[in-house]
């Protein structure tokens, strides 16, 4: 019965995205104007409405984010650290490495 | 119906799903992000359309519009803090901060504008930290919350046993370590053969662990106990780094073992300490070009020399482990993660055959690189469609090999092992999954998340096992006169072959939500030796029904309830006794000096096991109620009631075995009871056959039921979750559960689940079988804090456990003369019901101290973790062997302790991240 049941639910779930309409997600400007005037707030359309999801290029910036970074010397000691650790574990991976008799 | 039409409806139904599944544009499983969603109104609470709202975060800002209803919605968004905007002409900005997204949670956010200059903003409170739509509870183990307290362990396994409701890697009753899913960035890092962690991470790579499992959706699947889902860090337009090394050694240890503890058993005198550690990490991630792409990189030489347990001296782990993980923003709307490890996994020390009881003259060298790849494509159309494609897995092997490959000798009278190691045992494994998806939202009767996906599995697994080592036989010995040289090896290859299709919908009318799912498995089993399809369950069919009622309108709190079905992931241990090989076991008679007496006995002859065609893969219903809410800010009380209930096991059984009652001896009660011998154990010998043990019937030689095979595992508890992420100087996870496992299946390795002996004969599987279980912790208290002091910027982290003790059960192991059975755990029988015996209660706190400094945005720390701060000595095993055992040559009587909790350890660390 718990088998059939879900096989119902499922059959039954199967079509809904072709049958369901997409969320409107891009308002029209008379929509806009309308919520407006219903407030009553002036200067309906002097902000231009994005039609989709984008990314723009506003990101809060930090120290780090500037392109000079590895010039500054946090950056040079960062690289240096970096060098260094990435340095040993390549010599470990060589060195400490055990090689079983069964893979030669 | 009869089972014919129900099969054929099934495959009609699963037909439909595939053609679902390559129609729509597909969707993920295991998804890696969650969504953000809201509402915008003014102060009269009229919608706001045409509002624009962003997200920002790490990799740059998206920007939707709100439709005729005042709402919008970010799909795809990668686990991590956001900061959520919305602007109006002619309305004050607002802006919510910390707004933390999570794996696969929907994050609901409300904005009310007041009128006024839009160059203003106005800081509000953050988006509701209550997921009201989700019938699932999770527990988030955050990136604050890894960084903050001392907890540290390079498995998923390790990680799970942090979060409530699990413990010894057992989640919610369920077995230990199989049961679980183990994702890194949606890779299955599981051994194909018993389903053990099979790769090791870094700590410091994760950005966030959900650890989950109750009220799972339908696109998680593979799992009867918790999932552990682990978002590894990527790279973002700031530049950061992390430069950490962690650094103890033997003089920083303390001993807690009691001169009692020393009389009843001396080898607790060897207990495991860490002799040296010394762990580094590097890593650094940012921007390859602003908003496009990003890279991140980690390099890690984990190094830990111990002492461990029992007579080795000496054990090596040396890892240097390498990641790296592009992340491309090709448009707005595209994302492609590109990630990889490499882990040259070195260990010198490691146990030979002999286990516990090895020498260092007995332990093999392991060689065991891994490579885990993980590509992934996140494409977001429109609003309301989003797309996941994947290809993840891994390729790697251990190889073992003995330090003194001579053989060794096993007597048993003493239980002792002399000589060399033996020990050859050759292990590759590969795993290959495709996985792709398809959400979309849409509109009818309320508003619909749809969800529909689709997965391939591929799993490899080789093996050689040569116990014994180059020679291929050991010396068996009583009382020092040896008896028989013993062989015993076999290869062996096989795939495990999975397809998955789920479907799921999450159906909001009001403040009532559905989450309705179904997933199907098709598990298969290939063995390449015999170059056909060995194991052939049913096909798994998974409902997921649940609902989520906003009790308060605001989105700060739920009450829910689930039912659902989960499967237990692939295996080849589940039929690999049904290959050639397995079964082969070989025995030559010795002279007392030592020299061949005749020809070799061959026991157990080369056989296969049999295995049912009709059989189903094992697998967990579980119902729970659920209420989930808000209390301040960042906290969130969360009240779980959970039931589970487990069949479907499998195991094998002796087809045609008959068995003759024996009077026996309880040498715990000096009482007698009634045992089975096996009477016609020559003409059945080879009838060994794998199958759904429930309802098996033991008969004795007449042909009369002694009694019907019961396997059952159930599990019940009410957990209750006080959490907050790391804000404002604290953060904290609070919880209590209370909880009984019982049953016949026990829930520790996968032994008792997969294979072992239980069902073989009445002796183990009638004679008080049934009870609770070794994993069942009746009461459990976890409390996670972090806290920063004020003025002199001193981090304090701190991990209490509290848990009761496992249980235990007393048993006594018969001769074979007193019993006619091969192998000594079929002459193994419980004195009393299961888990009668429990353990000491069980307390340990560990503590961090870290003094941090600060330059700009540099944060310097130097750290100290006390583990077991208290030095408490709890007992955590007992022997329970009937009158006693030997353990390194020193009789351990019943009770006697074989474990203790781990004793205090300081172990210093140093950090700079930016």
């Amino acid at each position: 019965m718990i088998r059939a049941a879900t096989l119902v639910t499922i059959a039954a779930l199967i079509p809904l995205p072709a049958a369901a309409s997409d969320t409107a997600t891009t308002p029209s400007p008379p929509t806009i104007r309308k919520s407006m005037e219903k407030i009553g707030v002036r200067d309906v359309a002097a902000k231009p409405v994005r039609k989709d999801v984008a990314r723009d290029d506003r990101q809060g910036s930090s120290a780090g984010s500037s392109p000079g970074f590895f010039k500054t010397k946090p950056g040079i000691i960062a690289l240096a650290v970096m060098g260094a650790g990435v340095g040993y574990a390549l010599y470990s991976a060589q060195n400490d490495r055990i090689h079983s008799p069964g893979k030669k | 119906m009869t089972t014919m039409n129900i099969r054929s409806m099934a495959r009609t139904i699963f037909l439909c799903l595939i053609v679902c599944a390559a129609c729509v544009p597909l969707a993920a499983a295991q998804t890696q992000t969650g969504t953000v969603e809201g509402k915008v109104v003014d102060q009269q609470g009229a919608v706001l359309p045409g509002v624009n709202v962003t997200l920002t975060g790490p990799r740059g800002s998206q920007t939707t519009v709100t439709d005729a209803e005042g709402t919008f919605r970010f799909v795809g968004v990668a686990p991590a803090t956001y900061t959520l905007k919305a602007e109006l002409t002619g309305f004050l900005s607002e802006s919510q901060p910390d707004v933390v997204v999570s794996l696969g949670k929907t994050v609901t956010a409300e904005f009310a504008l007041r009128v006024g200059g839009v160059t203003e903003t106005v800081e509000v409170t953050a988006a509701s930290t209550v997921d009201v739509k989700s019938s699932a509870t999770h527990t988030n183990i955050s990136n604050d919350m890894l960084q903050l307290t001392p907890i540290y362990s390079s498995t998923s396994t390790g990680l799970l046993n942090y979060a409530p409701g699990i413990n010894n890697s057992s989640a919610y009753g369920a077995q230990a370590s199989y049961g679980n899913a183990l994702l890194m960035d949606g890779v299955d890092t599981r051994d194909p053969q018993g389903g053990s962690a099979w790769t090791f991470f870094n700590q410091n790579l994760i950005e966030e662990i959900q650890v989950g499992g109750l009220g799972a959706p339908a696109e998680y699947g593979g799992f009867t106990g918790g999932i552990i889902n682990t978002v590894t860090k990527s790279g973002g337009n700031a530049f950061t780094g992390l430069f950490s090394i962690r650094y103890t050694n033997d003089s920083l240890a303390s001993n807690n073992i009691s001169e009692s503890m020393l009389d009843e058993n001396p080898a607790l005198g060897e207990a495991a300490i860490t002799k040296k550690l010394a762990d580094y990490t590097v890593q650094m991630g940012g921007p390859l070009k602003k908003d496009k792409a990003f890279f991140f990189a980690s390099i890690q030489r984990y190094e830990a020399t111990t002492d461990p347990t029992g007579p080795i001296a000496t054990s090596q782990d040396i890892s240097p482990r390498f990641n790296t993980k592009f992340t491309l923003q090709p448009s707005s709307n595209d994302t492609l993660v590109l990630g990889m490890q490499y882990d040259a996994y070195n260990v010198t020390g490691r146990q030979g055959y002999p286990g516990s009881k090895s020498t260092d003259q007995q332990t093999v060298t392991e060689d065991a690189p891994e490579w885990v790849w993980n590509a992934q494509w996140r494409k977001v159309m429109g609003t309301s469609t989003f797309l996941e494609a994947k290809f993840t897995g891994y390729t790697g092997y251990y190889y073992l090999d003995p330090v003194d490959p001579s053989p060794f000798t096993y007597d048993a009278l003493t239980d002792e092992y002399t000589g060399g190691g033996g020990g050859l045992e050759y292990e590759d494994r590969s795993r290959n999954q495709v996985q792709a998806s398809l959400t979309r939202y849409a509109d009818a009767f309320g508003r619909h998340a749809l969800k529909f996906g689709a997965e391939i599995e591929r799993s490899h697994v080789g093996t050689q096992y040569e116990p014994y080592g180059p020679a291929g036989f050991y010396i068996y010995a009583y009382g020092g006169v040896p008896y028989y040289r013993i062989s015993y090896g076999y290869t062996f290859h096989g795939d495990n072959k999975r397809f998955t299709a789920y479907a799921q919908d999450q159906w909001s009318a009001g403040r009532l939500t559905m989450n309705l799912g179904l997933r199907l498995d098709r598990i298969r089993g290939y063995s390449s030796d015999l170059k056909k399809t060995v194991y052939t369950p049913d096909l798994a069919w998974g409902p997921r029904i649940g609902v989520a009622y906003d009790l308060t309108g605001k989105g700060s709190s739920v009450l829910r309830s689930f039912y659902g079905r989960y499967y237990e992931g692939t295996a080849t241990q589940f039929w690999i006794s049904a290959t050639p090989g397995i079964e082969d076991y070989v025995q030559t008679p010795l002279n007392p000096n030592g020299s061949v007496a005749g020809p070799p006995e061959v026991v157990t002859p080369g056989f296969m096991y049999g295995i049912s065609d009709d059989i189903g893969h094992p697998r967990t219903d579980e119902f729970n109620v659920a209420w989930e809410n808000q209390l301040t800010r960042t906290g969130r009380l969360t009240v779980t009631g959970i039931w589970r209930k487990t069949g479907d096991f499998i195991n094998n059984v002796i087809n045609g075995s008959q068995w003759r009652p024996v009077t026996l001896t309880n040498s715990l009660t000096n009482t007698t009871y009634t045992g089975y011998n096996w009477s016609n154990r020559s003409t059945t010998d080879q009838d060994f056959f794998i199958r759904n043990v429930e309802g098996y019937q033991y008969v004795d030689t007449a042909g009369n039921v002694i009694g019907t095979a019961d396997p059952r595992r159930n599990y019940k508890a009410l957990m209750i979750s006080f959490d907050s992420a790391f804000r404002r100087r604290i953060g904290y996870q609070l919880s209590y559960v209370l909880a009984k496992a019982e049953g016949s299946v026990d829930n520790t390795g996968f032994g008792n689940w997969l294979g072992g002996v239980q069902w073989g004969s009445p002796n183990t599987a009638l004679i008080n079988s049934f009870g609770e279980l070794t994993n069942s912790r009746r009461h459990e208290m976890k409390f996670n804090v972090e806290y920063n002091i004020p003025k002199v910027d001193v981090m304090l982290g701190g991990v209490y456990t509290a848990l009761s003790g496992r249980p235990f059960t007393p048993f006594q192991r018969y001769t074979t003369s007193q019993l006619n059975l091969p192998l000594n755990s079929r002459k193994e029988i419980f004195l009393e019901p299961r888990g009668s015996q429990r353990n000491d209660f069980y307390n340990n706190l560990d503590v961090r101290a870290e003094k941090l400094f600060r330059v700009q945005n540099h944060r310097f720390g130097v750290y100290a973790d006390m583990a077991n701060l208290l030095n408490t000595g709890t007992v955590t095993t007992r022997q329970g062997r009937v009158p006693n055992t030997t353990i390194s040559g020193h009789t351990v009587l019943y009770r006697a302790p074989t474990g203790v909790q781990t004793a205090r350890q300081v172990t210093f660390g140093g950090r700079w991240s930016f």
